[in-house]
């Protein structure tokens, strides 16, 4: 799970960066790659080790927000 | 029937790719990491050579629509003409934007408010009310156009530092584990997932 996290974040990172504007405007991950791999590997690991319990919770709860603002 | 869990021989595979990813990852960040640390000449070459790949895409587009551009960036090394041009047209603009705002001011305020100070104070609190990412973008592109790389470079060594030392200590601790793990099934798939232990 830690393999594929940081295969697809690397994805991410590689292919979902615009590296010319990255460069202009200092806009660089930093940090944030490893927030982001965190992210992937959690959500990894809740989709196989708890069978998306937690992300099943946090859909719910934005959920439950979304469906009381009035449109 | 199958009861949808791993055989011993699927495991094993498995344990033998999540290997060859490490070595692959470690052989690729480490290799980065060292040029990083040791090369930086590297880095800065390579960072010339893409933004000045870029720029060239960037002025074959505007020369493609508009011919008076062209007619300045005669010279087939269109990247450092195309700095030069920015860095002067940047210079045009600025004294032309001063010339008219001393005008405009002047029509403005001839007698009734003398403190141009302050107008033109209030101005320039405008202009640094711009976003961060436009200001740093202007400021990049002054330093390419100045030639000055320095900076460019210092913030791409320490962004591939990070990646790859990160990436670097994530593969190494792949490779550690599937090596000395004493059941690679655990390595694969955490218990509950697992095929039942026979002993």
């Amino acid at each position: 799970m830690l393999a594929a996290s940081t295969l697809v974040t690397l994805a991410f990172y590689v292919f979902g960066t615009n590296w010319w504007w990255a460069v202009l405007t200092d806009g660089y991950w930093g940090y944030g790659y490893l927030v982001l791999d965190a992210i992937v590997f959690a959500l990894f690991v809740d989709i196989i080790v708890l069978q998306g319990i937690v992300t099943n919770a946090i859909l719910g709860v934005i959920g439950a927000v979304v469906s009381v603002i009035p449109v | 029937m199958p009861d949808g869990r791993l055989s011993a021989g699927a495991i094993r595979r498995i344990a033998v790719a999540i290997k060859a990813v490490a070595i692959i990852g470690i052989v690729l960040f480490g290799g980065l990491a060292v040029v990083v640390a040791t090369a930086p000449d590297a880095v800065e070459r390579a960072a010339r050579g893409y933004v000045s790949h870029r720029l060239h895409a960037e002025v074959a587009a505007i020369r493609a629509g508009s011919p008076a551009i062209a007619a300045l960036i005669p010279d087939p090394n269109l990247a450092a003409l195309y700095a030069v041009q920015l860095r002067a047209l940047q210079q045009q603009a600025s004294a032309a934007a001063e010339a008219l705002l001393d005008k405009w001011l002047a029509s403005l305020c001839k007698d009734a408010c003398g403190d141009v100070a302050k107008a033109r104070g209030l101005l320039h609190a405008a202009f640094s009310a711009l976003p961060e990412s436009t200001k740093t973008a202007l400021g990049n592109l002054q330093a390419i156009g100045q030639g000055r790389f320095e900076s460019i470079v210092d913030k791409l060594r320490h962004e591939l530092t990070l990646i790859s030392v990160a990436n670097l200590a994530i593969f190494l601790f792949l490779l550690l584990v599937a090596s000395i793990a004493r059941e690679q099934r655990l390595v694969v798939l955490p218990a509950p997932c697992s095929p039942p232990r026979r002993w």
